[in-house]
């Protein structure tokens, strides 16, 4: 593999590997070193990427196991300010900034009071809008089980939202 | 899309029954469209998944990459020397002269059978030349203990001399 088909082949799931670092790093910087090192494992096993099935579900494993040894370095602080939404260029009034910034607090709380793999397997569906079989392939679960996390997940979220707006949240 | 068609989708996305497309068809109605007022409480859940997915990495992010990449290349070359034929052959043929050298010393140096040929030719065979020359060998040991009893008898005289002056 040369350095132009690794640019249109390999590259492209820069977006999709940063989204699964930054989710369990928290912090942007952090998530960049992530993908950068496994950019840079996938590009010295160049000769060998056809040897596997499934290229992303193995990148992702990858970003998975990193990112997990960066939370656990010694050096490993966690941003104070939240990172990851950028929406003052959508809102102009300071109002209403403050809120939608709130409500997206709100709803990644809610999430992040998800166990794991519930939390994984509505993050690679709802935003990474990947397939029962791609879940399954990039998690190593079986997807009967992939379904039910999907189910609990949605289940808890929706419980969650109902109560807030009840409390007027 | 209608309030009925919509909440009919969003009770089967709760129950994880609803197909991606079906998915996408209410974020965009979450995101896009007139929220009717009793699908409002959801809508926040779907602003999230959309602020999610358009999180992207650094622009320069490729650029750093790519020259990471040109680095790693310099660091580790794989670059080998090629050598002519003509001077292949001549290190062949120097490594070959130097070992058949270090083989020869070797042995020469370590094989007993070396050693045992080296005094081989002084060995006597004839018997007659044999009893010759342990007769010459018997002769010169005869000799050279005759020599050292008439100096021992000499020294023995003068001692007895000297203890008789002393003791008269």
């Amino acid at each position: 593999m040369d350095i132009k088909q690794f640019t249109s082949e390999i590259l492209p799931y820069k977006n999709k590997l940063y989204r699964f670092a930054y989710r369990i790093v928290g912090n942007g910087a952090e998530a960049e070193d992530v993908v950068q090192e496994v950019m840079i494992k996938l590009w010295k096993q160049r000769d060998k990427l056809h040897e596997y099935n499934n290229i992303e579900a193995w990148c992702i494993r990858m970003t998975k196991n990193l990112s997990i040894d960066k939370t656990r370095s010694k050096h490993y602080k966690v941003g104070i300010i939240p990172e990851g939404f950028d929406i003052s260029s959508n809102h102009n009034n300071p109002h209403q900034v403050a809120e939608t910034e709130d409500t997206m607090q709100r709803i990644k709380n809610m999430m992040d009071t998800l166990p794991t793999k519930q939390r994984e397997v509505m993050q690679m569906r709802d935003i990474e809008g990947l397939s029962y079989k791609e879940i399954e392939a990039q998690l190593e679960m079986p997807m009967n089980q992939v379904k039910v996390y999907l189910f609990r997940a949605r289940k808890f979220i929706k419980s969650q939202l109902i109560n807030s707006n009840s409390y007027g949240l | 899309m209608d309030y009925k068609n919509i909440n009919h989708l969003l009770e089967k996305y709760w129950l994880g029954e609803t197909s991606l497309q079906e998915e996408e068809t209410l974020q965009q109605y979450f995101n896009h469209g007139n929220v009717a007022t009793q699908l409002e409480q959801y809508k926040s859940l779907f602003q999230y998944f959309k602020e999610e997915q358009d999180v992207m990495i650094g622009d320069d992010f490729e650029k750093r990459l790519l020259e990471q990449i040109e680095k790693e290349q310099k660091v580790v070359p794989t670059k080998v020397r090629k050598l002519s034929w003509m001077t292949s052959i001549r290190a062949i043929a120097a490594v070959g002269i130097i070992l058949m050298g270090a083989v020869f010393i070797f042995q020469n140096i370590n094989s007993p059978q070396v050693e045992n040929d080296r005094f081989a030719k002084y060995e006597i065979t004839d018997q007659d030349e044999a009893i010759e020359a342990t007769r010459l060998a018997l002769a010169l040991l005869s000799g050279k203990m005759r020599k050292g009893s008439k100096k021992a008898t000499k020294g023995f005289s003068e001692m007895k001399s000297v203890t008789k002056k002393a003791f008269k």
